[in-house]
């Protein structure tokens, strides 16, 4: 059984792959206020990898998320080691986080801390995972 | 800090060393000898009163009060002085050993690494502190063995090593659990000072002894080190000589204030001794390779300072324990050196070999002298004051036992010394290489401390009795006492010996002397023995079936909790069928989905009927307010089903008739049982009242952590541990998807090809 390339598959993909992936990173940056978070943002990160390649295949694919998967999941656990250690650093204990926080006019206000690093971390192995079953799994659509 | 710092050294200068011996492979041998110049320099000023010593300690898992703590006291600094201070001689003369300037990066750095767990075990006063230094060496010393890692019986070697020292070191960690319960305390200083006693610490310290006893090769467990003999010369000198196997020695001499009165203690550890000794000397008498011979010659050694620890005689243990650290290294450095100018350590074939290099053969022959306790060595006095010590305590059976080794000791020394320098006749001259004088150093250094130390042994007596609070009578010329004269019939019958068997080249050294199976054969039958019941159990278990994996899977977890219930089964499920209509709907729309995804004979479709049933799960949390277990419970049911897409479209587009590994029944009866055993679950548990406490903890605590969303607070900051746990398995599975596909696509290839 082979997959074909659909026209109607693309013509939606091409709006939706953007939006999840804007929506992906919305998700990874609100986690921890509203629902969201980095696993939830890797998720839905994945699934726009994984419409690109059963739209465009392998090569769309390659083309979408030029990394190797396996590394991805490595630079997200060393990220979210990492992002424990610096805590360590600051005199805490592993994992706890810093916070720097700045008032902004008109915006309100911004919150950085090495949470988004722990998080970011989890999103990042979350799509090396599954890029990694796709590109070992799937089958190109011809 | 200074002295934890001394030790962080010799794992910071690795990345230095890996980083200049590409480009400048001249450095790497003064950078790695820092630490040892650096920790020998701090070790003097302590001891001299210049720095400031006393005790570190490192707060490392303070909610379970696991700390790091160093002692800077005087049985700390003088075993520093011995780690570092031959470590920093090896690593001169392994500039010269190893010709190939990658190699000598290689071992300096394993070598750094496994001096940094030595210091770390001599000094340290807390136990599991002391358990990771330990294994650090354990790990280090696995490395440094199996260094010549083209060769398959060096590997072996070094498995052989690490597996029989990591055993005893797990027996070890259980002994020091158990102590630390029936102590109170994890310092070693505190559990000496108010020892508990006990079943438990019966027991504790029995598994104690199997670390200690693995790791210092004694009987039944010596056979690994004459295996490690496979290591490169530097490392087996510094292993076997002045580190690795006198961890256990030094464990041993730790614990002894405290428990070297009771029985346990006095039989086991003696008798252990006093039976690795004389095995030991036995056996390397015997031997005819001269690297061998020394090693078996260690494990006698060590036998020796067992048993004296064993009778309760530190002191005296730890003065052998320094001269034996300073000749066993110079005998190991001197067999490297022959070995490398002639190509061969065998006894029988080298000849002439002394006058060609005179100043080997006397740093040996001081070497040989001090192990065979000549005066006036300080193997002389060491073994004096052992016999004096004996005698003063009339501990005549140990007496006889050690005398009748160390007899057999001065005629192995004898056979070593000859078989490698003297001229023999029928024996062809060799020609020897001129040794590189980098070489010479060290051992000609322990040969004058080996001198000096015998002639004037007053700093090592003070160092012994601040060390270990016992005098010993360490003196060049007792007068005539019996210990001199035990000294002088071991010496003539060592010698009458030596002259009588010694000099033959073949000892018989494959005759059988005790029906009873070697130590060395017991080992190989029972790692035999576990590959080939793994090998059974993984034949059963993993069959290759998915379906019986599942039902493996699936059963075993519910079993226990199934099982629990039938004997605390306490009925009172008082629930309402449902909170809201909708419940129903989602409920009915998930059971469709459950009972089509067991009948449709497609199998995309069943993978989306299993996708029904996440969504209307997904939809029920969304009934209960949990935005987040919803979110996350769609977004996976959607990958899911893609990614079965992605695996389906290779697999027979229908269920087929192809023979079923499970019956229907069977896979019946497991559903059966999963969804019975999971509702009485769900009903046991809403029937509970919720302990609110951990709850209302979380989301008071929310604001502390700088988040409003309670969920995503607690995975990444309350149990974020947690997280980091499950991210790693993820990476993990997402390995395993590579490994298990790789060797697919390989087989597909290769099938295409042909």
């Amino acid at each position: 059984m082979k997959i074909r390339f659909s026209p109607l598959l693309a013509t939606g993909a091409q709006t939706m792959v953007p939006t999840l992936m804007l929506f992906s990173v919305y998700l990874l940056v609100v986690g921890h206020d509203v629902p969201g978070g980095g696993f939830a943002g890797g998720l839905i990160a994945s699934s726009a990898f994984l419409l690109v390649f059963l739209t465009w295949g392998r090569r769309g694919l390659r083309r979408a998320f030029p990394f190797d998967p396996d590394t991805a999941m490595g630079v997200g656990l060393v990220l979210a080691i990492a992002a424990g250690v610096v805590g360590l650093a600051f005199g805490g204990t592993f994992l706890t986080y810093e916070y720097a926080q700045w008032t902004v006019p008109v915006i309100g206000d911004i919150k950085v801390s090495t949470l988004l690093a722990f998080d970011l971390g989890v999103y990042i192995v979350v799509v090396g995972l599954v890029t990694t079953a796709i590109f070992k799994l799937g089958s190109d659509p011809s | 800090m200074s002295f934890i710092l001394s030790i962080a050294a010799y794992v910071a200068v690795i990345p230095l060393i890996w980083g200049v011996s590409a480009r400048f492979p001249r450095a790497v041998a003064p950078i790695a000898s820092l630490p040892y110049v650096v920790q020998l320099i701090l070790v003097s000023a302590i001891a001299l009163g210049w720095a400031p010593g006393g005790y570190e300690t490192i707060d490392w898992i303070p909610s379970l009060g696991v700390t790091i703590a160093v002692s800077t006291d005087t049985f700390a600094l003088l075993l520093t002085a011995v780690v570092a201070g031959i470590g920093l001689l090896i690593v001169v003369y392994s500039a010269g050993y190893f010709a190939d300037a990658l190699k000598r990066s290689r071992f300096l750095a394993q070598m750094s690494l496994f001096s940094a767990g030595m210091v770390g075990v001599v000094a340290s006063d807390e136990l599991l502190g002391l358990f990771v230094f330990w294994e650090i060496t354990t790990v280090a010393s696995y490395l440094l063995i199996g260094f010549d890692d083209e060769k398959a019986d060096a590997r072996a070697s070094a498995l052989q090593a690490v597996l029989v020292t990591t055993a005893g070191g797990l027996a070890m960690l259980a002994g020091f659990v158990l102590m630390a319960m029936a102590s109170g305390t994890t310092r070693i200083s505190g559990i000496v000072a108010d020892p508990p006693s006990g079943t438990m610490v019966s027991v504790a310290l029995v598994l104690i002894f199997l670390g200690a006893f693995t790791k210092s090769a004694q009987f039944p467990f010596h056979f690994w080190l004459p295996g490690a003999m496979a290591a490169p010369t530097p490392a087996s000198a510094y292993l076997h000589s002045a580190t690795m196997v006198k961890a256990g020695i030094v464990l041993l001499l730790l614990l002894a204030p405290g428990f070297s009165t009771t029985s346990l203690w006095l039989w086991a550890v003696t008798a252990t001794g006093l039976i690795t000794m004389a095995l030991g000397a036995f056996t390397a008498f015997r031997q005819r390779d001269l690297k061998l011979l020394l090693a078996y010659g260690t494990v006698s050694q060590l036998g020796f300072m067992t048993a004296l620890i064993g009778l309760g005689f530190t002191a005296a243990a730890l003065a052998v324990l320094v001269a034996h650290s300073l000749f066993k290294a110079a005998l190991f450095l001197v067999v490297g050196i022959v070995d490398k100018a002639t190509g061969t350590r065998q006894i029988g074939e080298l000849s002439g070999v002394g006058t060609q290099m005179p100043v080997v053969a006397v740093a040996g022959a001081i070497a040989a002298g001090s192990m065979g306790g000549l005066p006036p060595l300080l193997g002389f006095v060491t073994k004096e004051a052992a016999f004096d010590t004996l005698i003063g305590s009339e501990a005549w059976l140990p007496l006889a036992v050690i005398a009748v080794s160390s007899a057999l000791t001065v005629a192995y020394a004898g056979r070593w010394w000859f078989g490698a320098f003297a001229s023999t006749r029928g024996i062809s001259p060799v020609t020897a290489a001129r040794p590189k004088t980098s070489m010479l150093l060290a051992p000609v250094v322990l040969g004058v401390l080996t001198v000096g130390f015998g002639i004037d042994p007053r700093p090592l007596a003070d160092a012994v009795k601040g060390a270990v609070g016992q005098s010993v009578k360490l003196v060049l010329w007792p007068g005539f006492t019996p210990a001199l004269a035990v000294s002088s019939v071991v010496v003539a019958a060592g010698v009458w010996l030596y002259l009588e068997r010694g000099r033959q080249t073949e000892l018989h050294p494959e005759r059988r002397t005790t029906p009873l199976p070697r130590a060395a054969d017991v080992y190989t039958a029972s790692l035999r023995g576990l590959l080939r019941t793994a090998d059974t159990v993984t034949g059963v278990v993993q069959n290759g079936s998915l379906p019986v994996y599942l039902a493996v899977i699936v059963v075993s977890v519910l079993a226990v909790p199934a099982a629990t219930w039938l004997f605390t089964w306490n009925p009172s499920i008082s629930l309402p069928v449902w909170n809201q209509p909708s419940e129903l709907v989602l409920a009915v729309i998930a059971a469709t989905g459950a009972v089509a995804a067991s009948r449709v004979q497609r199998r995309m479709a069943a993978a989306l009927m299993i996708g029904v049933v996440g969504y209307a799960v997904a939809g029920i949390y969304v009934v209960f307010s949990a935005p987040d277990l919803a979110l996350t419970q769609l977004l996976i049911e959607t990958l899911t089903v893609g990614l079965f897409a992605l695996v389906l479209v290779k697999l027979p587009r229908r269920f087929g008739a192809e023979p079923r590994s499970l019956s229907p029944r069977a896979r019946i009866a497991v559903a059966l049982f999963a969804g019975i055993v999971v509702v009485v679950a769900a009903l046991a548990t809403s029937t509970v009242v919720p302990d609110r406490l951990v709850a209302d903890e979380y989301i008071a605590r929310a604001a502390d952590a700088g988040g409003k969303n309670v969920v995503n607070v607690v995975l990444t900051n309350f149990r974020a541990l947690d997280t980091l746990g499950e991210i790693t398995v993820l990476a993990a599975a997402g390995i395993g998807i590579g490994a298990l596909v790789r060797p697919l696509r390989l087989r597909r290839k290769r099938g295409e090809a042909s």
